[in-house]
Parts: structure tokens; C-alpha cells; sequence
């Protein structure tokens, strides 16, 4: 698991809908961050299999993405 | 960056690490291996950053801010902490500039660590105060900013560290803008010529003042007494001042939560130490250099907190010496260089808890050495320079736990060398002497620990280097007594896990040294000098990437052809000799 927010909202204790529907959702990151952090898991997945390629980021991006990552803890 | 003032609160007293202040670089062996200290550790720490697994997207984000910082107007609106992330890894990578700065108007940091960055003028103060009431530590160490830029820090009232070491545009004026930081607990000064005790009125508002470091100020005598009402003070350094005198002294009387006192390289007597009998907190008294007696030890006697003592060139004498009997939770005990014999360490016997000795220099022998056999927890013994032998050493063939021992111009033989055979904890060994040889490494052989060995002038040959195989921790080996040649390196190209190896004044060894050696990878620092070592052998070094440090005097060895080797193959070359 790449994001330590991620895990915890499917593994904490306490009958979250998160938890028993293994499915989690996020209103407040927009399409565009959410699917270039998804990029970044499968990137990342490759990393540590020894496929160290060099990650792309749009400029425009930037920030806002930091935003999330910091979020998720990625 | 701002080491001096981390925000780490309740740290336990700093134990000096004694073999530190004792004589480095007395003889001027290989003077490379001196400063290593310092810049080793910075490079191990790069070598870190370097490796690691797959980068956190934080860290792409952050290292991709970096790259396009010009494209930016203002990180204000970003959470501080995400601010504070690109900030600090600007003036880590050395990218933050007076161009890039402003981007972090207003961006409410907590910690802007510049010390020693360059640049940092009164021009970088506007956007560093704007960082208003968020601002608890701010280190502009070796600064150019002047009195002026430290005005704007009245916008920073919550304040808690400041270092301000060596900014020499800083003068009294300047000072009194510190005296409305009221919440500051940590304020370091060191090297500040230009203040004088007039400037340190400012000090006596500065009540939470916990910490206060005024290291090298060569102006501030009578400026003390300002800091009388700091009742909260716990720590105050004003080593090397050299101009700190019992008057000084005086005023300080009442600070009785003071637990570390630096005084080393003053004026200071055993009148000026009775004014320490209220510290009843003591941990670390350091009064190394100060022209006291061991009449000054009536004045702490008896301190039970008192765990770190250092009375190093003091020029003691046997005197009063019965007083260290009374120190018994003592942990470091640096009594170098002082006229006491024997008979002085009768009084030593009872302090158990003793984890660090250092006796360099002074007039002790064999017989002092039983009264140190009692001292199960002596981790580190400094005996280097006295009368100690031989039969000195079988008294501490007990100490099971002794980790370092520094015997250099001793008169230990080969035959005495046999007590340190069972020492099996130990990991740093000093037999610099001309009377050790190869007999005498034969029977160190059990000591399969060893991380340092220092063999700078003892007489071991070729054959000799056939013991070495069994240290294969080894990271320090100087060897330096002449008799060694290309034979004997071939036992020493076994010690992979080296990174400090010193064969010089070997003038047997050739090229084929530098062949032999090429797989010692993990070298930062070689010394070869004063053999026969030639331009034509150079190539060998090429895959000795870690090399910081490279020395080749009087060998056939020009520096135009080491720079060729240096720009071609080793990046991390920092010192070169010769130039």
C-alpha cells in the first residue's frame, strides 16, 4: 500500500462504511490530481521493481498535487 | 543547519566526547585524518539522502518545485508545513537565492535555518520577519545582516532560538533589538567581537532564557552581571572568552538552576569557582585552561549531579586532589596535561561510575595504574604521553568494558601489550610507539573488534602485516614506521571495510601499492606520502570513488596529474596533496 491514509481508512477498527465496502472516496481532490496520483502508485510499483524511470509532473500541477500527497501521506 | 539551537527540548547534558579535546594534531602525522571528523559526517549523511527506496510523491513534488522555483510568485497560501518542505529543501540543495526568497513572504514558517548559507543579508530580514508570529527559530549564523536587519525582528515576538554566531556587522546596537523577545529560551552568539557588556543589558529582559552561548566574545568582561535576574538559565557557555574573570563570576552566583558551565580559556581562579557552590544542578563544569588549583574542588565537592568534569590544562598538582573522591556519579574525568602524579589517583579509586579517563601527559606511572583497576565501567582511557609501562597495563587487564585506549609514547613494550589481549570490548587501540613490533600485534590478535588501530611509529615489518588479517573491521589503520613494502600491503587489501588508511613514511612502497589497494573501496582518506609512488601509478585510485582526501608528498607525484585524476575520476576529492 503506497498511501498510509488509504490503508487506514480500510483497516481501522469501528464498522467505517469505508471498511465494509472497501471503497473510499474523495470529494475534495479534483479528477485531474486524484488520476496523476494514481499514476504515481503504478509508477511507483515499477520504481520498486527496478524500473527507475523519472516521474512526470506538470508544472500547473504542482501545488496542487503537494496538497494531496501531503493528505494522503504518499 | 542550526545545530546550536534544534528546538528539542530536555536533552541530557552534552557529554563532550573527551578523546575531542584532548591534543589533536600534536604530531603532524597525517593531518587529513584530523578534520575528517567534521566532514565526514556531513557526507555520510548526503550518501543517505542519495540511496533510499522509491521517493515519496511529497518529495517529487517538492524536488519539482525546486526545479521551476522562478515560475512562482507566492507560497502564502499553501499550509505552512508544505512551505516550510520547499523552504527548507531550497536551502538544503543551496537553490534559494535573493531571487527565489520572496516567494515565502508571509508564509507564517516556524523555522528558517540559513546558518552559514551565503547571501543572507539585511535585504533576506523583511521576508524573514514577515513570517511574523508563526517564526520560532531563526539561525542567520555567519551572516552579513547588520543591527538594522536584526530591528525587524520585533514583528517576531514569539521567538524562540536564535543564533546569531559569527555576524560580525552585529554590534551593541544591534543587541538591544533582542531585548523585546521575551519567549526566546536559546539565543547563541559565539564569536561576536563587536559586543561588549554595555550591548548585553539587553540580555536582562530575556527571562525564559534557558540556554545562552557567548562562546569567543573577547569583549564582553563585566557583562555578566546583566544576566544575574535569568533565574530559568541552565546552560551558559562563555568558553575561550579569555577575558572572563572572577569578578565575572560573582553575579552568576544566584543562577542556581545552572546544570552546564563552560568557562574553559578564562581568567578564572579558585576564588571565582566558590562562587559555584550554589549550583547545586551541576552536571558539566568545564574549566579546561583556567589557572585554578585543586583547592577549587572544595567548591563543588560533594556534588552528587555532577557527571562531567573537565579540568584539562589547568596545571594541577597533587594538592587538594583528595577532593575528587567526593564526585562519585563522575561519568568524564579530563585531568590531561596537569603536574599530578601518582598520588593523585589514589583519590580517583572510589569514582565507579567513571566511563572516560584522560590522564595525557600528565606525571603517573605503573603504580598510579592499580587504583584505576576497580573501574569496571571505563569505556574510554587516555594514558598517551606518561610514565605508564608495562607493568602498569596488567592492572587494567580487568576492565572488561574498555572500548578505547590511547597508550602512544608510553613506554608499554611488546611483552606488557599481552595484558590487552582479553580487552575484547575494545575498538580504538593507540600503540604509537617506536618499541612496539611485530611481537607486540601477535598477541593483540584476539581483539577481532577493532575498528580503529593506530600504529603510527611502531616498528611492525612486512611480516607483521600478516596479524592485520584478523582485524577485519578495521576502518582506521595508520602504519607509518618505515619498514613496510609492497608485500606487506598485500595483507592490508584484505581490510575492506577501511575507510582512513595512512602507509606513509614507508619508502619501500611503489605503484604496486596503489594497484593493491584499489579494491579498498570504501576509502575516504589515504595517505601514502614520502614513497616511491609515481604519476604512472595513479590510474590505480580511479575506482576509489569515496575519496575526500589524498596525500602524496615527496613522491614522484605532480599535481597536475593528481587534478587530471580528480576531475576525471574522483568527484568527492576535497583535499589534495600535493596542491
Amino acid at each position: 500500500m503506497v498511501s498510509q491514509t488509504i490503508r487506514n481508512m480500510l483497516t481501522s477498527p469501528g464498522g467505517f462504511a469505508e471498511t465494509q465496502h472497501g471503497e473510499v472516496r474523495f470529494p475534495e481532490i479534483s479528477t485531474p490530481i486524484l488520476e496523476k496520483i494514481c499514476q504515481y502508485f503504478y509508477w511507483s510499483l515499477q520504481f520498486a521493481s527496478g524500473k527507475e524511470t523519472e516521474f512526470h509532473i506538470e508544472p500547473e500541477l504542482t501545488l496542487e498535487l503537494m496538497m494531496a500527497a501531503n493528505y494522503l501521506h504518499t | 543547519m542550526g545545530g546550536v539551537c534544534s528546538r528539542k527540548r530536555d536533552q541530557p547534558v552534552s557529554e563532550e566526547n573527551p578523546r575531542r579535546s584532548g591534543v589533536s594534531g600534536r604530531y603532524s602525522k597525517s593531518g587529513s585524518s584530523k578534520w575528517l571528523g567534521n566532514s565526514l559526517s556531513r557526507a555520510a549523511i548526503d550518501l543517505q539522502q542519495g540511496r533510499g527506496n522509491c521517493p515519496l510523491l511529497m518529495e517529487l513534488c517538492v524536488r519539482k518545485i525546486r526545479e521551476d522555483i522562478s515560475k512562482y510568485k507566492s507560497f502564502a497560501m499553501l499550509p505552512r508545513d508544505l512551505s516550510q518542505q520547499i523552504f527548507s529543501e531550497l536551502v538544503r540543495s543551496h537553490c534559494l537565492t535573493d531571487a527565489s526568497l520572496h516567494v515565502f513572504h508571509d508564509c507564517a514558517l516556524q523555522d528558517v535555518h540559513v546558518g552559514e548559507y551565503p547571501g543572507v543579508k539585511d535585504g533576506w530580514m523583511g521576508v524573514i520577519s514577515s513570517q511574523g508570529q508563526s517564526l520560532l527559530s531563526l539561525d542567520i549564523s555567519g551572516s552579513d545582516v547588520t543591527d538594522s536587519g536584526l530591528a525587524l525582528l520585533k514583528d517576531c515576538p514569539n521567538l524562540q532560538n536564535l543564533c546569531l554566531n559569527y555576524c560580525e556587522q552585529i554590534s551593541n546596537r544591534g543587541l538591544e533589538h533582542t531585548s523585546g523577545l521575551l519567549n526566546l529560551t536559546c539565543l547563541s552568539f559565539k564569536k561576536s567581537n563587536a559586543i561588549s557588556a554595555e550591548g548585553m543589558k539587553a540580555f536582562a529582559s530575556l527571562v525564559n532564557l534557558v540556554k545562552l552561548d557567548l562562546e569567543r566574545c573577547t569583549g564582553i568582561h563585566g557583562g555578566l552581571t546583566h544576566l544575574k535576574g535569568l533565574s530559568k538559565l541552565e546552560s551558559l557557555n562563555v568558553r575561550c572568552c579569555n577575558c572572563i574573570t572572577d569578578a565575572d563570576m560573582k553575579p552568576l552566583s544566584g543562577l542556581t538552576n545552572l546544570k552546564e558551565l563552560h568557562v574553559s580559556c578564562n581568567k578564572i581562579t579558585d576564588s571565582g569557582v566558590a562562587c559555584f557552590r550554589g549550583f547545586h544542578k551541576l552536571a558539566l563544569l568545564n574549566l579546561e585552561g583556567c589557572p585554578v588549583t585543586a583547592a577549587c574542588l572544595e567548591s563543588i565537592s560533594g556534588r552528587l549531579g555532577l557527571l562531567y568534569l573537565n579540568l584539562n590544562r589547568c596545571g594541577l598538582s597533587d594538592d587538594g586532589c583528595e577532593k575528587f573522591a567526593g564526585l562519585v556519579n563522575l561519568k568524564i574525568l579530563n585531568l590531561g596535561f596537569n603536574n599530578i602524579t601518582d598520588a593523585c589517583l589514589v583519590h580517583l579509586k572510589g569514582l565507579t561510575k567513571l566511563e572516560s579517563l584522560n590522564l595525557d601527559s600528565c606525571r603517573v606511572g605503573d603504580e598510579g595504574m592499580s587504583n584505576l583497576a576497580g573501574l569496571l565501567h571505563l569505556r574510554t582511557l587516555v594514558l598517551s604521553d606518561t610514565g605508564v609501562g608495562s607493568s602498569g597495563l596488567q592492572h587494567l587487564s580487568g576492565l572488561a568494558r574498555l572500548e578505547s585506549i590511547n597508550l602512544s609514547f608510553t613506554l608499554v613494550s611488546d611483552n606488557g601489550v599481552r595484558r590487552l589481549s582479553g580487552l575484547t570490548s575494545l575498538k580504538s587501540l593507540n600503540l604509537d610507539a617506536r618499541q612496539i613490533t611485530d611481537s607486540g600485534l601477535a598477541v593483540l590478535t584476539t581483539l577481532t573488534g577493532l575498528t580503529h588501530l593506530d600504529l603510527f611509529g611502531a616498528r611492525i615489518t612486512d611480516f607483521g602485516t600478516n596479524y592485520l588479517r584478523n582485524f577485519k573491521n578495521l576502518q582506521s589503520l595508520e602504519i607509518c614506521g618505515g619498514s613496510i613494502s609492497d608485500t606487506g600491503v598485500k595483507n592490508i587489501k584484505e581490510l575492506t571495510s577501511l575507510t582512513l588508511l595512512n602507509i606513509s613514511q614507508n619508502c619501500l612502497l611503489t605503484d604496486k601499492t596503489l594497484e593493491l589497494i584499489s579494491g579498498l573501496t570504501g576509502l575516504v582518506s589515504l595517505n601514502i606520502s614520502n614513497s616511491r609512488v609515481t604519476n604512472a601509478g595513479l590510474h590505480h585510485l580511479k575506482p576509489l570513488k569515496n575519496l575526500r582526501s589524498l596525500s602524496l608528498e615527496s613522491c614522484k607525484v605532480t599535481a597536475t596529474e593528481i587534478k587530471k585524476l580528480q576531475l576525471s575520476a574522483l568527484p568527492n576529492l576535497v583535499s589534495v596533496r600535493p596542491e
